[in-house]
């Protein structure tokens, strides 16, 4: 267990990063033109008006001062009001939460469905067809981006073959397994092209070693030992990379989420920078930094339990 | 950080990759890769001598022309630009973009991690909270960011990816890092008294290589595609750039009415993302250990 | 060795093909079974239902508060207002207020209220009028700046309301007619000032039965309204970010209507078996913003130039694929008092070659055009536009940011040329003339900082001029003078683009967007 007490020194670490992170974002937001007076006047605005609301939302004061009563609101477990939907941003962002998080790990469950298989098969059949097939198929899949992927998806299988629901996250469980298969499978194509290329990779690695070696090892149990590498490798693989590109994930199933008119966070981000919607903003992206370096944490751990050999500070 | 297997397995497979000298067939995906890539490098450099085309020309009189109508190959877009050249003609930004947003951060994010990982201690974890702190922060805002005070264009597109991409590398490197570390000939090379620089380089980094690159071949592509990403949400290269994210977002509204807007430049990507993945296999090859 | 490494990979392959099968299989299944099992029946397109599809979430049902356009026309099918526009937005109805006198050299007006009830069946008294009305006006950066002119709001009785003014204020019906002075139950705003808005209670043809702003609105008839049952009992609104979607959802008949449907699908729309496009008149209007500050944009004979060198067919071909209309008045097309005999500037060359000879800019000079991103016919205008003053020497950098960025630097006196559009809150010429013309406005003619001794008179006497034979003809010559002085460019009015099923009959939408008229007399036929 003395391998895991790196856990709580980086708990520990946690909080400067968080606090770095609230600050980061808060001077940022400031810093881009336009403010939130803009956005609810549109085309009406005058100055009058602009700074009457400016003033509203104590958006005069100086920006130290607006920070540390966001600090102070903060500990008190709320990052205020949002200024597009009138009501807290809390709310608003604890709605959103499930759908992203539904769709992130079903998304990972069909990735790993598909570059499984295919990742041991193509390292298995180098250079054979299905090799070079999975190769192309998952690039393609990968290079067309989501909302062109997206469409195609809806009209082939929702339109036309009317499998699935066009758009929207259902209620209840089975709702949502059903209104997120089309995502996930848009996404989980994208990192099928990595997972399986690492996959691959490594399998290709274990079977040659295995080669190298079959004079050395003998009896049946090698096999056991070999496909519990192989299969180690491959959970190993997908934590590892899902791990790393989860920031990316999570910001980039924006295109997803408007293709499939899914209310995610991905979206309310992009949307709320749009608005200047400041509270939304800052909340959205502490959850954010909290799920990834929660993410970053467990990954390490998983590898550590699963690769004896890794030392960990 | 990708799998390894078990240390025995891969001592023996490095000795046997030591054993084993290069043979020319084997190199056929790297061939292949160069030879795909170095086509659409040397197309789009010669633009101007393939098409009379020019990519900024309106034609108001033709505009969404299917391809092979009218004299376009391709087709045209909404304002009757030539597809076939802005697609050539970008070629030209989309190369910069996956060699050189790719290269600054490959090299970045791979030394860094090499750092952080053999040094370990204090060093590791101040990087690593670095680390942290640009992960966790969400891309988009700071895209959103950058574009909003600077403006759009090809190299704030840059400057995003510089600021964000690099993690990716330091992170596996420092995780291959670390469990290369502590492998016997590493300890003999320390033992031996190598400065820290040349245990980093020459025994370690040859061995990380491989899965930086493999990362490396998708993360270009995924630059180039996050071009159309930012179009999307309107960040994107600045009109009227023929970049192809660009024309694929642009292209976004005609999916239902007027396919090939998006879908070809799409193809075009498609095409460089399977030279990368051919060159990346067979860097990772040449690398490794061939069968 | 090759038998043994055969053997092995057999037996890898072996686990592997296992593995596979057991991938592939599972993922089958999953699909299947959702899809086949899962996945309830086809809704079943029943004809007292009308589902819309929106492009945009809801902020807020809130009528002081709201922001986005979207929100705004749900809000007026929800709660009534003392008066509203009429169908083609140039005249105003009653709607609470069944009539009203004008005393007092015109300014008093005695509204009489008919007995209407809330959908909760508490009755609506003028208090409740005089509450909303005043709460909408106090909200600071709201639209109180409307009635600047009124002096007090008092409920004489219960169905009695009396507005007394400080000066006369021509406008003050198409105020009231305004969507933030929709009126709410006063005792239960009060009592739950944010909760009340999660499922509000007003007395419009239809209530609201559950609210989610990121995905959906259910409406149903209210069983109180006051005014001709609509044959439509439930309205449900799916709001759908994505145009391809929005289309794909009409095309698939899941939806009866959707808003905004990409411009360039119109014609496919209309050739789709059971589908058209409509077209709603609008009252926006496209302009390009001329900072004064920028020293060439202050030379009228370089404005002169600019209009004539500026081909608005082409842009209303390539930006609006036909579907638009080139801009002369900027006042919006035909509203009320709108000058029908000034025609937009045609496209000639010469006589713009020409005028530039007369400025001080006679070879042409640089200059930037500020653009909205994700603004598909933005963009394309934009690009037009570039092209064609190039002919003239006049080089144009288009500078795209993201929307607020670029009102940002449209604002506040130190930019060239922007893209701007305006759209009307109110059907009086007063609201948009404030804005584009005086310059005491708060809006500095559209960001111009242009103005004119005798339009800005001419301005002033027609917000209190009660007589309409009068107002029309001083707001007849305004239009003149801005249009031959050009502050700012107009383009383009462009409509509203909806797309439907031919199965739904009498969807209309009025120049500012409100269609809960036409939803008394819609029907929807089974599809």
């Amino acid at each position: 267990m003395a391998r895991y007490s790196f856990v709580l020194r980086r708990l520990l670490q946690v909080i400067p990063v968080l606090f770095g992170i609230t600050l980061i974002t808060f001077f940022l937001l400031h810093l881009i033109p336009g403010d939130p007076a803009l956005q609810i006047l549109g085309s009406s605005y005058t100055k009058a008006r602009g700074d009457a609301i400016r003033h509203a939302l104590g958006l005069d004061r100086p920006l130290v001062r607006q920070y540390l009563l966001f600090m102070q609101h903060l500990f008190h477990g709320s990052v205020g009001e949002s200024i597009f939907f009138h009501e807290p941003a809390r709310t608003v962002i604890e709605e959103r939460l499930p759908a992203t998080m539904f769709l992130i790990g079903y998304s990972a469950v069909v990735a790993t469905l598909i570059s499984v298989p295919a990742g041991i098969i193509s390292a298995l059949r180098q250079g054979g067809i299905f090799d070079q097939a999975a190769r192309i198929t998952t690039l393609v899949g990968f290079a067309m981006p989501g909302f062109w992927l997206g469409i195609i998806f809806i009209l082939i299988f929702s339109i036309h073959l009317n499998l699935f629901p066009v758009n929207g996250y259902g209620s209840g469980f089975v709702g949502h397994i059903d209104h997120l298969f089309l995502p996930a499978l848009t996404i989980a194509l994208a990192f099928s092209t990595i997972l399986i290329r690492t996959l691959r990779s490594s399998t290709l690695a274990v079977l040659a070693a295995d080669y190298i070696d079959t004079a050395k090892i003998k009896g049946i149990s090698r096999f056991r030992i070999l496909s519990r590498h192989v299969f180690r490798n491959a959970v190993v693989s997908v934590v590892v990379v899902f791990g790393i590109n989860l920031a990316f994930l999570i910001s980039g199933t924006v295109i997803i989420e408007n293709v499939f008119s899914i209310p995610g966070l991905g979206s309310l981000l992009v949307d709320s920078v749009s608005t200047r919607d400041y509270p939304v903003v800052q909340g959205v992206t502490l959850v954010f930094a909290v799920m990834v370096v929660g993410i970053n944490l467990l990954t390490d751990v998983v590898h550590a339990a699963l690769d004896p050999r890794v030392v960990l500070e | 950080m990708t799998a390894a297997p078990s240390a025995i397995l891969l001592d023996l497979v490095e000795r046997r990759a030591r054993r084993r000298g290069g043979r020319a067939g084997r190199h056929i995906t790297l061939i292949a890769g160069i030879a795909i890539l170095g086509i659409v490098a040397a197309a789009s450099l010669a633009a101007p001598l393939i098409t009379h085309y020019n990519p900024d020309t309106l034609d108001p009189l033709r505009p969404l022309a299917p391809p092979f109508s009218s004299g376009h190959i391709l087709g045209t877009d909404e304002f009757g630009r030539d597809i076939f050249a802005r697609i050539l003609y970008g070629g030209r930004i989309d190369l910069l973009i996956a060699f050189g947003a790719t290269g600054v951060t490959l090299v970045a994010g791979t030394a860094i991690g090499l750092v952080s990982g053999y040094f370990g201690g204090w060093v590791d974890a101040v990087l690593m909270r670095i680390v942290d702190l640009f992960f966790a922060f969400p891309f988009f805002v700071l895209v959103i960011a950058i574009v909003a005070m600077l403006g759009p264009s090809i190299f704030n597109m840059f400057v995003a990816i510089w600021l964000t991409s690099w993690i990716s590398y330091a992170r596996i490197t420092r995780g291959h890092t670390i469990i290369l570390k502590g492998r016997e000939y590493v300890l003999a090379a320390k033992a031996l008294g190598y400065r820290h620089h040349r245990v980093m380089l020459r025994h370690i980094l040859p061995n990380v290589v491989s899965f930086v690159l493999i990362f490396a071949m998708v993360d270009a592509v995924g630059n180039v595609l996050l071009g159309a990403a930012l179009g999307f949400l309107g960040l994107g290269a600045k009109p009227p750039s023929p970049e192809w994210g660009a024309m694929i977002s642009d292209g976004q509204n005609y999916i239902l009415s007027s396919w090939w807007l998006s879908t070809l430049p799409g193809l075009a990507i498609v095409v460089v993302g399977v030279g990368f993945s051919l060159l990346g296999d067979g860097l990772a090859d040449l690398l490794r250990v061939g069968d | 060795m090759s038998n043994r490494r055969s053997s092995l990979r057999s037996r890898l392959g072996g686990m592997a093909r296992g593995a596979t099968a057991f991938g592939v299989v599972a993922l089958v299944v999953a699909g299947v079974a959702a899809a086949a099992t899962l996945r309830t029946t086809h809704r079943t397109a029943s004809t007292d239902t009308f589902v819309l599809a929106n492009a945009v979430k809801i902020d807020t049902l809130d009528p002081e508060q709201n922001s986005v356009n979207e929100s705004i026309w749900l809000d007026q099918n929800i709660y009534s207002r003392l008066l509203q526009p009429n169908a083609t937005g140039t005249k105003l109805l009653p709607d609470l207020a069944t009539s009203w006198k004008v005393s007092n050299g015109g300014k008093t007006y005695t509204f009489h209220l008919r007995s209407a009830k809330f959908s909760d069946g508490t009755p609506l008294t003028a208090q409740d009028a005089a509450y909303s009305i005043l709460r909408a006006k106090a909200l600071k950066g709201g639209w109180g700046f409307l009635l600047d002119a009124v002096k007090s709001i008092t409920a004489t009785n219960a169905h009695t309301l009396v507005i007394k003014l400080k000066e006369q204020h021509a406008p003050l019906l198409a105020d009231l007619a305004m969507y933030a002075y929709s009126v709410l139950p006063q005792k239960e705003v009060q009592a739950s000032p944010t909760g009340f808005f999660n499922k509000p209670v007003g007395s419009g043809p239809f209530m609201v039965t559950s609210l989610n702003k990121d995905t959906e609105l259910d409406l149903a008839a209210n069983p109180y309204w006051y005014g001709k049952k609509p044959s439509v009992k439930n309205i449900k609104v799916e709001i759908v970010p994505n145009d391809n979607t929005r289309v794909l959802l009409l095309q698939s008949k899941k939806v009866d209507a959707i808003e905004n449907p990409p411009g360039n699908l119109i014609n496919q729309i209309d050739k789709y078996p059971g589908l058209q496009s409509d077209l709603f008149p609008s009252t926006r209007v496209d302009f390009i913003q001329l900072d004064e500050h920028f020293a060439p944009l202050k030379d009228p004979n370089v404005r002169a130039a600019l209009n004539y060198g500026i081909d608005r067919n082409a842009i209303v071909k390539l930006a609006y694929s036909g579907h638009a209309t080139p801009g002369s008045s900027y006042m919006p097309y035909k509203m009320l008092y709108w000058n029908a005999s000034l025609k937009p500037y045609p496209y000639d060359l010469a006589k713009a070659k020409a005028a530039l000879a007369k400025s001080k800019y006679p070879h042409g000079f640089n200059t930037y055009l500020i653009e909205v991103s994700n603004d598909v016919a933005g963009n394309a205008t934009a690009v037009v536009i570039k092209s064609e003053l190039a002919k003239l020497g006049i080089n144009v950098d288009i500078r795209t940011y993201e929307l607020l960025t670029a009102y940002s630097k449209e604002d506040g006196g130190h930019s060239e040329m922007g893209q701007r559009y305006w759209t009307n809150d109110i059907i009086d010429p007063d609201e948009v003339t404030t804005f584009a013309v005086d310059p005491q406005g708060g809006a500095n003619a559209f960001s111009s900082y242009w103005s004119d001794p005798t339009a800005t008179k001419l301005v002033h006497a027609a917000r209190s001029e009660l007589n309409p034979v009068k107002r029309a003809a001083m707001y007849a010559q305004i239009q003149k003078i801005v249009y031959q002085q050009s502050p700012f460019l107009v383009l383009d009015y462009s409509p509203y683009r909806y797309a439907q099923g031919k199965w739904v009959h009498g969807f209309h939408v009025n120049p500012l967007g409100a269609y809960n008229l036409s939803l008394l007399d819609m029907t929807v036929d089974s599809h």
